[in-house]
């Protein structure tokens, strides 16, 4: 069964580096961009896209990642995926963030990289 | 013979009343029928024969003398009615005063007299010292009038010494290891007021310097064979000194010396002591009353050193006290002249006559009380502590109270400066807070872009691939060098005071100009510059991070949509500010973002490059200059921005 990624992030550069490197870990991986949260959820409630798994940036603006979560839980669609943080903070408020929200599975530290990859998809 | 019995018990009787050293009998023509030894020998000192038997005779032998006619006036009186009499008076014996007591006694028959018994006693040391207590009452009479001590010395020796038929006298002081000679009397003194020796006896030479070594009085009745004496101003037969002690301490001599041996008695020692304590009382008296005004001199000024004012009120709020500083400030601030028994209704303004009455009560319960108030006098308001405190008695009980009013102005003004530092300070913590959060988050991202590109080119096998990583490792790294300038720009601008010199603006912008050659899209603006003044006093590295920041924002955000872009600096003055206007016909900026602009990491679109630090730099920078900055933008048409410098002169 093929896997289905959501990467939001409001940069290109790293909106880049994720693609890439996700493929590189799996080429069979259907992968989709959101640049920012509100265009995710956008594609989220629309039906038509239905993640396993959904990397989200934390620092975006107009809607961080955890604004992101709160409008999530609000939006009335099946949530069947898993919700990794993958974000360049150090800052240990936003980890224990992260840890608190139920939804969300780990958090991982930019940049990604095929080891963290392969954690997530095991 | 039963009268011749008669007689002898007549006489017998008579002479046994007499009860004196020197006694005789006398008939009724004042013959002498009867002398006893002494009385024998004290006429044989006056060169009278054994033969001589009348008393009239001895009156007419010795007329004149003092005595005699002491002697008459007594006689005179004794009738058949007053048959004794006592009488004293004062004679030279043996060249020395001497005081002798006398009396008589007579007997009668009918109107006749019969016999006369007479006696004498030699009262001398008795009759000092009654003379000297009463001596004594009169120099502490004139003695309590005297608060100089030196003037107190003299009056012992005019009041005291020198009635007590000394020859001479001298009061010594001691000053360090000598004695001074400080008052005297006879021959040893000079004027009114002066000593005629003006020797000073170093302790332990002499008689007297023995006295004072000792603390201890002396009495030599022959100085030619004693061990201390020492001749000074003539040679001395007998000499006294006793020490004046002042609280247990030795303050000094007196000194009595007589040409005659033996004229100096253990009474007169024993007089002068007497002296000698009743001045230490004195001048202790005055050492105390002097100690006690030295005490409240002191006091007073402690209390007038204060700049603070301080009253005292009694239970009636009726002024009893205050010192200079009260004098003044109320003067000053009341135009109230202080007077000690003021009713506070007349010392205190009416204004605060409401807290006075509260606290001062307050302070008559026993209760300490302060309250602060502003006083405001002309155009200046007066930060006031007041004070208010019990005043005690010794045993405690409240006799009143103390108003201290402190002038805190000084305090207060510094109190709020520091209050305010302390916002800023806690506003520029917040800021250092939220700046390192920020960075933090901020020099990650493109650090972990720059790490996750370098993980790409490692794994990449093509090599156009890899050239677009670099491009793109290349743009990761000027934003985050943008980021670390940008902080640099802020913490300099926050760390270094204004410094101004002359800036040149025309060379800050052609440099600038030169760096700008490699922004992408500077080549195809059109650079415009008008000044109408090309020189600021201000601060030139300030002035550039404001050119700086103005210019580039004008390149960033010109309007690819347009065929011509433009960007224009001028450069002007009005009477009190210098303008710095930048304006272009960039996208410009919607008018609902205006108010955010200089926030911190604020930018008007997301997607712009940059950290969002720029403006609010420029702000920072410009509020450092004590300036202002203006913009005015409409979208798609163009920004101006407009920054305002106050016009600063160089101090030298």
């Amino acid at each position: 069964m093929t896997k289905v990624v959501l990467l939001i992030d409001d940069n290109p550069i790293d909106l880049m580096i994720n693609e890439k490197t996700v493929l590189r870990f799996n080429p069979e991986i259907q992968l989709y961009k959101a640049s920012s949260g509100q265009l995710a959820l956008d594609m989220l409630s629309s039906g038509e896209l239905l993640p396993n798994i959904i990397l989200l940036d934390i620092k975006m603006p107009l809607m961080n990642g955890f604004e992101f979560l709160d409008a999530l839980e609000t939006l009335s669609i099946e949530k069947n995926f898993a919700i990794h943080m993958l974000s360049s903070s150090i800052d240990p408020s936003d980890l224990k963030e992260a840890e608190d929200r139920e939804i969300v599975k780990s958090y991982i530290e930019k940049p990604i990289s095929m080891d963290k990859l392969a954690k997530i998809f095991n | 013979m039963k009268s011749a019995l008669s007689r002898d018990t007549q006489m017998l009787e008579l002479l046994g009343n007499i009860r004196r050293e020197y006694c005789a009998l006398l008939d009724s023509n004042l013959n002498f029928v009867y002398q006893n030894t002494a009385f024998k020998k004290l006429m044989a000192v006056y060169g009278v024969d054994e033969d001589q038997v009348s008393l009239k005779e001895l009156f007419n032998q010795f007329e004149g003398e003092t005595y005699t006619k002491h002697w008459q006036q007594a006689l005179q009186k004794i009738d058949k009615d007053q048959r004794q009499i006592q009488f004293s008076y004062n004679l030279n014996l043996n060249q020395r005063k001497a005081r002798i007591e006398a009396e008589a006694h007579a007997a009668y028959d009918g109107e006749e007299l019969q016999f006369l018994a007479i006696g004498m006693d030699e009262v001398t040391d008795l009759y000092l010292m009654h003379r000297f207590e009463k001596l004594k009452s009169n120099f502490l009479v004139k003695a309590i009038k005297v608060d100089d001590e030196k003037e107190l010395l003299w009056v012992l020796i005019d009041e005291l010494l020198s009635k007590l038929y000394f020859e001479d006298a001298l009061i010594l002081k001691k000053e360090g290891d000598l004695l001074i000679p400080v008052a005297a009397f006879g021959n040893q003194r000079k004027d009114l007021r002066d000593v005629a020796s003006i020797v000073k006896v170093p302790i332990d030479q002499g008689i007297t310097g023995h006295v004072a070594k000792t603390g201890k009085s002396y009495l030599t009745g022959d100085c030619a064979e004693d061990p201390y004496y020492i001749s000074r101003h003539f040679d001395a037969g007998s000499e006294v000194a006793v020490p004046i002690m002042v609280r247990g301490k030795i303050y000094g001599v007196i000194n009595g010396e007589s040409e005659q041996k033996h004229f100096f008695r253990s009474v007169h020692q024993e007089l002068l002591e007497k002296a000698a304590e009743v001045l230490q009382h004195r001048i202790e008296e005055l050492n105390s009353k002097a100690e006690l005004q030295q005490l409240e001199q002191r006091h007073l000024a402690i209390i007038n050193s204060t700049p603070n004012s301080f009253l005292l009120f009694d239970r009636a709020f009726q002024l009893m006290s205050f010192n200079t500083a009260a004098i003044k400030a109320w003067l000053h601030f009341t135009n109230v002249h202080l007077a000690e028994g003021q009713d506070h209704q007349e010392a205190i303004p009416p204004t605060l006559v409401e807290t006075f009455l509260r606290l001062g009560n307050q302070a008559l319960k026993g209760n300490h009380k302060q309250e602060y108030l502003a006083w405001d006098r002309e155009s200046d308001t007066y930060q006031l502590k007041l004070n208010f405190a019990p005043a005690r008695e010794a045993s405690g009980a409240i006799f009143g109270f103390t108003m201290l009013v402190e002038d805190v102005t000084e305090l207060y003004v510094a109190n709020e400066s520091l209050r305010e530092k302390n916002i800023n300070l806690e506003l520029n913590n917040k800021e250092l807070d939220q700046f390192v959060y920020s960075i933090s988050h901020d020099l990650r991202a493109p650090l972990s872009s720059i790490m996750g590109l370098v993980n790409l080119i490692e794994n990449s096998k093509h090599l156009p691939e890899t050239k677009i990583y670099a491009k793109m490792l290349q743009d990761a790294t000027e934003s985050m060098d943008s980021y670390i300038r940008n902080i640099l720009e802020y913490s300099r601008n926050k760390r270094f005071e204004v410094d101004l010199s002359e800036v040149f603006v025309p060379r800050i912008v052609e440099e600038m100009q030169h760096k700008f050659r490699f922004i992408p899209g500077y080549r195809e603006l059109d650079f415009i510059t008008d000044y109408e003044i090309k020189t600021l006093i201000s601060d030139p590295y300030r002035i550039e991070i404001v050119l700086n920041n103005l210019l580039t924002n004008a390149i960033k955000y010109r309007d690819i949509a347009k065929s011509k872009s433009w960007c224009k600096l001028r450069l002007a003055e009005s009477d009190a500010w210098y303008e710095i206007e930048i304006s272009d016909n960039g996208i410009g900026i919607p008018a609902d973002k205006h108010a955010q602009l200089f926030d911190m990491f604020f930018k008007v679109k997301s997607e712009h490059p940059g950290s969002g630090l720029g403006l609010y730099i420029l702000k920072e920078v410009v509020d450092s200059l004590k300036g202002k900055v203006e913009v005015t933008s409409k979208e798609k048409k163009g920004t101006t921005f407009t920054v305002l410098l106050p016009k600063e002169t160089l101090n030298d």
